[in-house]
């Protein structure tokens, strides 16, 4: 009994100095190991995210959409077309699904721009049915070419009409970007999601670029 | 009348064995859906997958349904970070092995639907191979979940 009683100190300090020790680690390896990360979040645009500039469209409601738009909310941006029978679906349904995650796990989502590439096919009546199936509150922006070159040569889209006599007039085939713009608060382009897009990576890419600016606005 | 009975029963798994037994000499087709797409949208994306169970390769070479105009299988691609997509004559499938169509690669592309489709809704494709007769599938309009791609 009284060798037990006499251990019982030593194990306390022991414990302590192990506590302490960790706490020594976690301190020192904390800051270290967030700087790490956020220079590791893949697409993100950072020191230099680019402001974007004043532009001019219109929604699926014909409504004006304009660089205000963009500010003090964050924004994914995706150029597509709506004739596109693959790889914008998918990605307006992965877009969506971001959205509902994220709203059901009680973050803030971001608003979701669709933005056409074939203003020649798609009018705002033709987005209006497009958009809702989707997701109501998506935003489907179109404009005249000129307009829309105003937005997409910020950002350095590409899209290309295909000659493929086979596809017909009406059918044409549209080349395009197919990366998603995480647009800031402040209307700057703050990263860029490559394709192919995967939910889990890209809804973890959006909370942590968007920790990583809030931290940078508010320091 | 029992021992009608118990020799119908009988017949039952020759009957369903007969069928499989058949299609293991020709080509298979399996898991065939079309992505059901928004009202305004007038080409669809067929996916499936054609099993080639025979010696010798097999060349699908068109395809028609009377639900559509025409159809042209299509092949999506990336390329630095642009997404592209091109027309594909015929697609080859090898003596014992498969072929896949599916999103973001080969697809069938359903050009002039005669009605909008919904999930659910089945649609009869014909396809046509080379030196082959030509095989019908059903295919079922499904929408499909972002973790399903």
């Amino acid at each position: 009994m009284s060798s037990a009683s006499g251990k019982t100190p030593l194990i306390l300090l022991a414990l302590a100095a192990l506590l302490a020790g960790a706490f020594l680690f976690l301190s020192l390896d904390k800051p270290q190991r967030i700087a790490h990360t956020q220079q590791k979040i893949p697409g993100l645009l950072w020191p230099a995210p680019k402001p974007l500039t004043v532009f001019e469209l219109r929604d699926q409601n014909n409504t004006p959409f304009t660089l205000e738009d963009l500010k003090g909310r964050w924004s994914m941006l995706f150029f597509g077309y709506t004739h596109c029978p693959d790889v914008c679906p998918t990605t307006m349904t992965l877009l969506d699904s971001v959205v509902d995650e994220l709203k059901s796990e009680k973050k803030s989502a971001p608003q979701v721009v669709f933005i056409t590439i074939d203003p020649e096919r798609d009018t705002p009546k033709h987005l209006a049915d497009y958009i809702t199936y989707f997701n109501p509150d998506f935003r489907g922006l179109s404009g005249t070419p000129e307009k829309l070159s105003i937005l997409t040569g910020q950002l350095g889209i590409l899209s290309m009409k295909v000659d493929d006599q086979k596809t017909g007039k009406e059918g044409y085939i549209m080349d395009h970007t197919a990366s998603i713009f995480l647009i800031g608060p402040e209307a700057r382009l703050i990263g860029v999601f490559s394709p192919p897009h995967n939910k889990e990576d890209i809804m973890q890419r959006y909370l942590e670029m968007r920790k990583f600016i809030e931290k940078q606005a508010s320091s | 009348m029992k021992k009608l009975v118990i020799l119908l029963l009988s017949l039952v798994p020759a009957l369903l064995l007969t069928p499989h037994l058949l299609a293991e000499e020709t080509v298979v087709i399996e898991k065939a859906w079309i992505r059901e797409a928004p009202p305004p949208v007038e080409v669809l994306a067929a996916y499936m997958v054609i099993k080639n169970p025979t010696d010798k390769d097999i060349i699908l070479t068109d395809a028609e349904s009377s639900r559509f105009k025409h159809i042209m299988f299509h092949q999506s691609m990336l390329e630095n970070g642009i997404v592209k997509m091109r027309h594909v004559e015929n697609i080859v499938i090898p003596a014992h092995s498969s072929f896949e169509f599916k999103p973001g690669s080969f697809h069938l592309m359903l050009m002039g639907k005669d009605k909008i489709l919904q999930a659910g809704d089945k649609v009869q494709l014909r396809l046509f191979f080379e030196n082959n007769e030509p095989v019908e599938v059903l295919a079922v309009v499904k929408k499909i979940e972002a973790e399903e791609e």
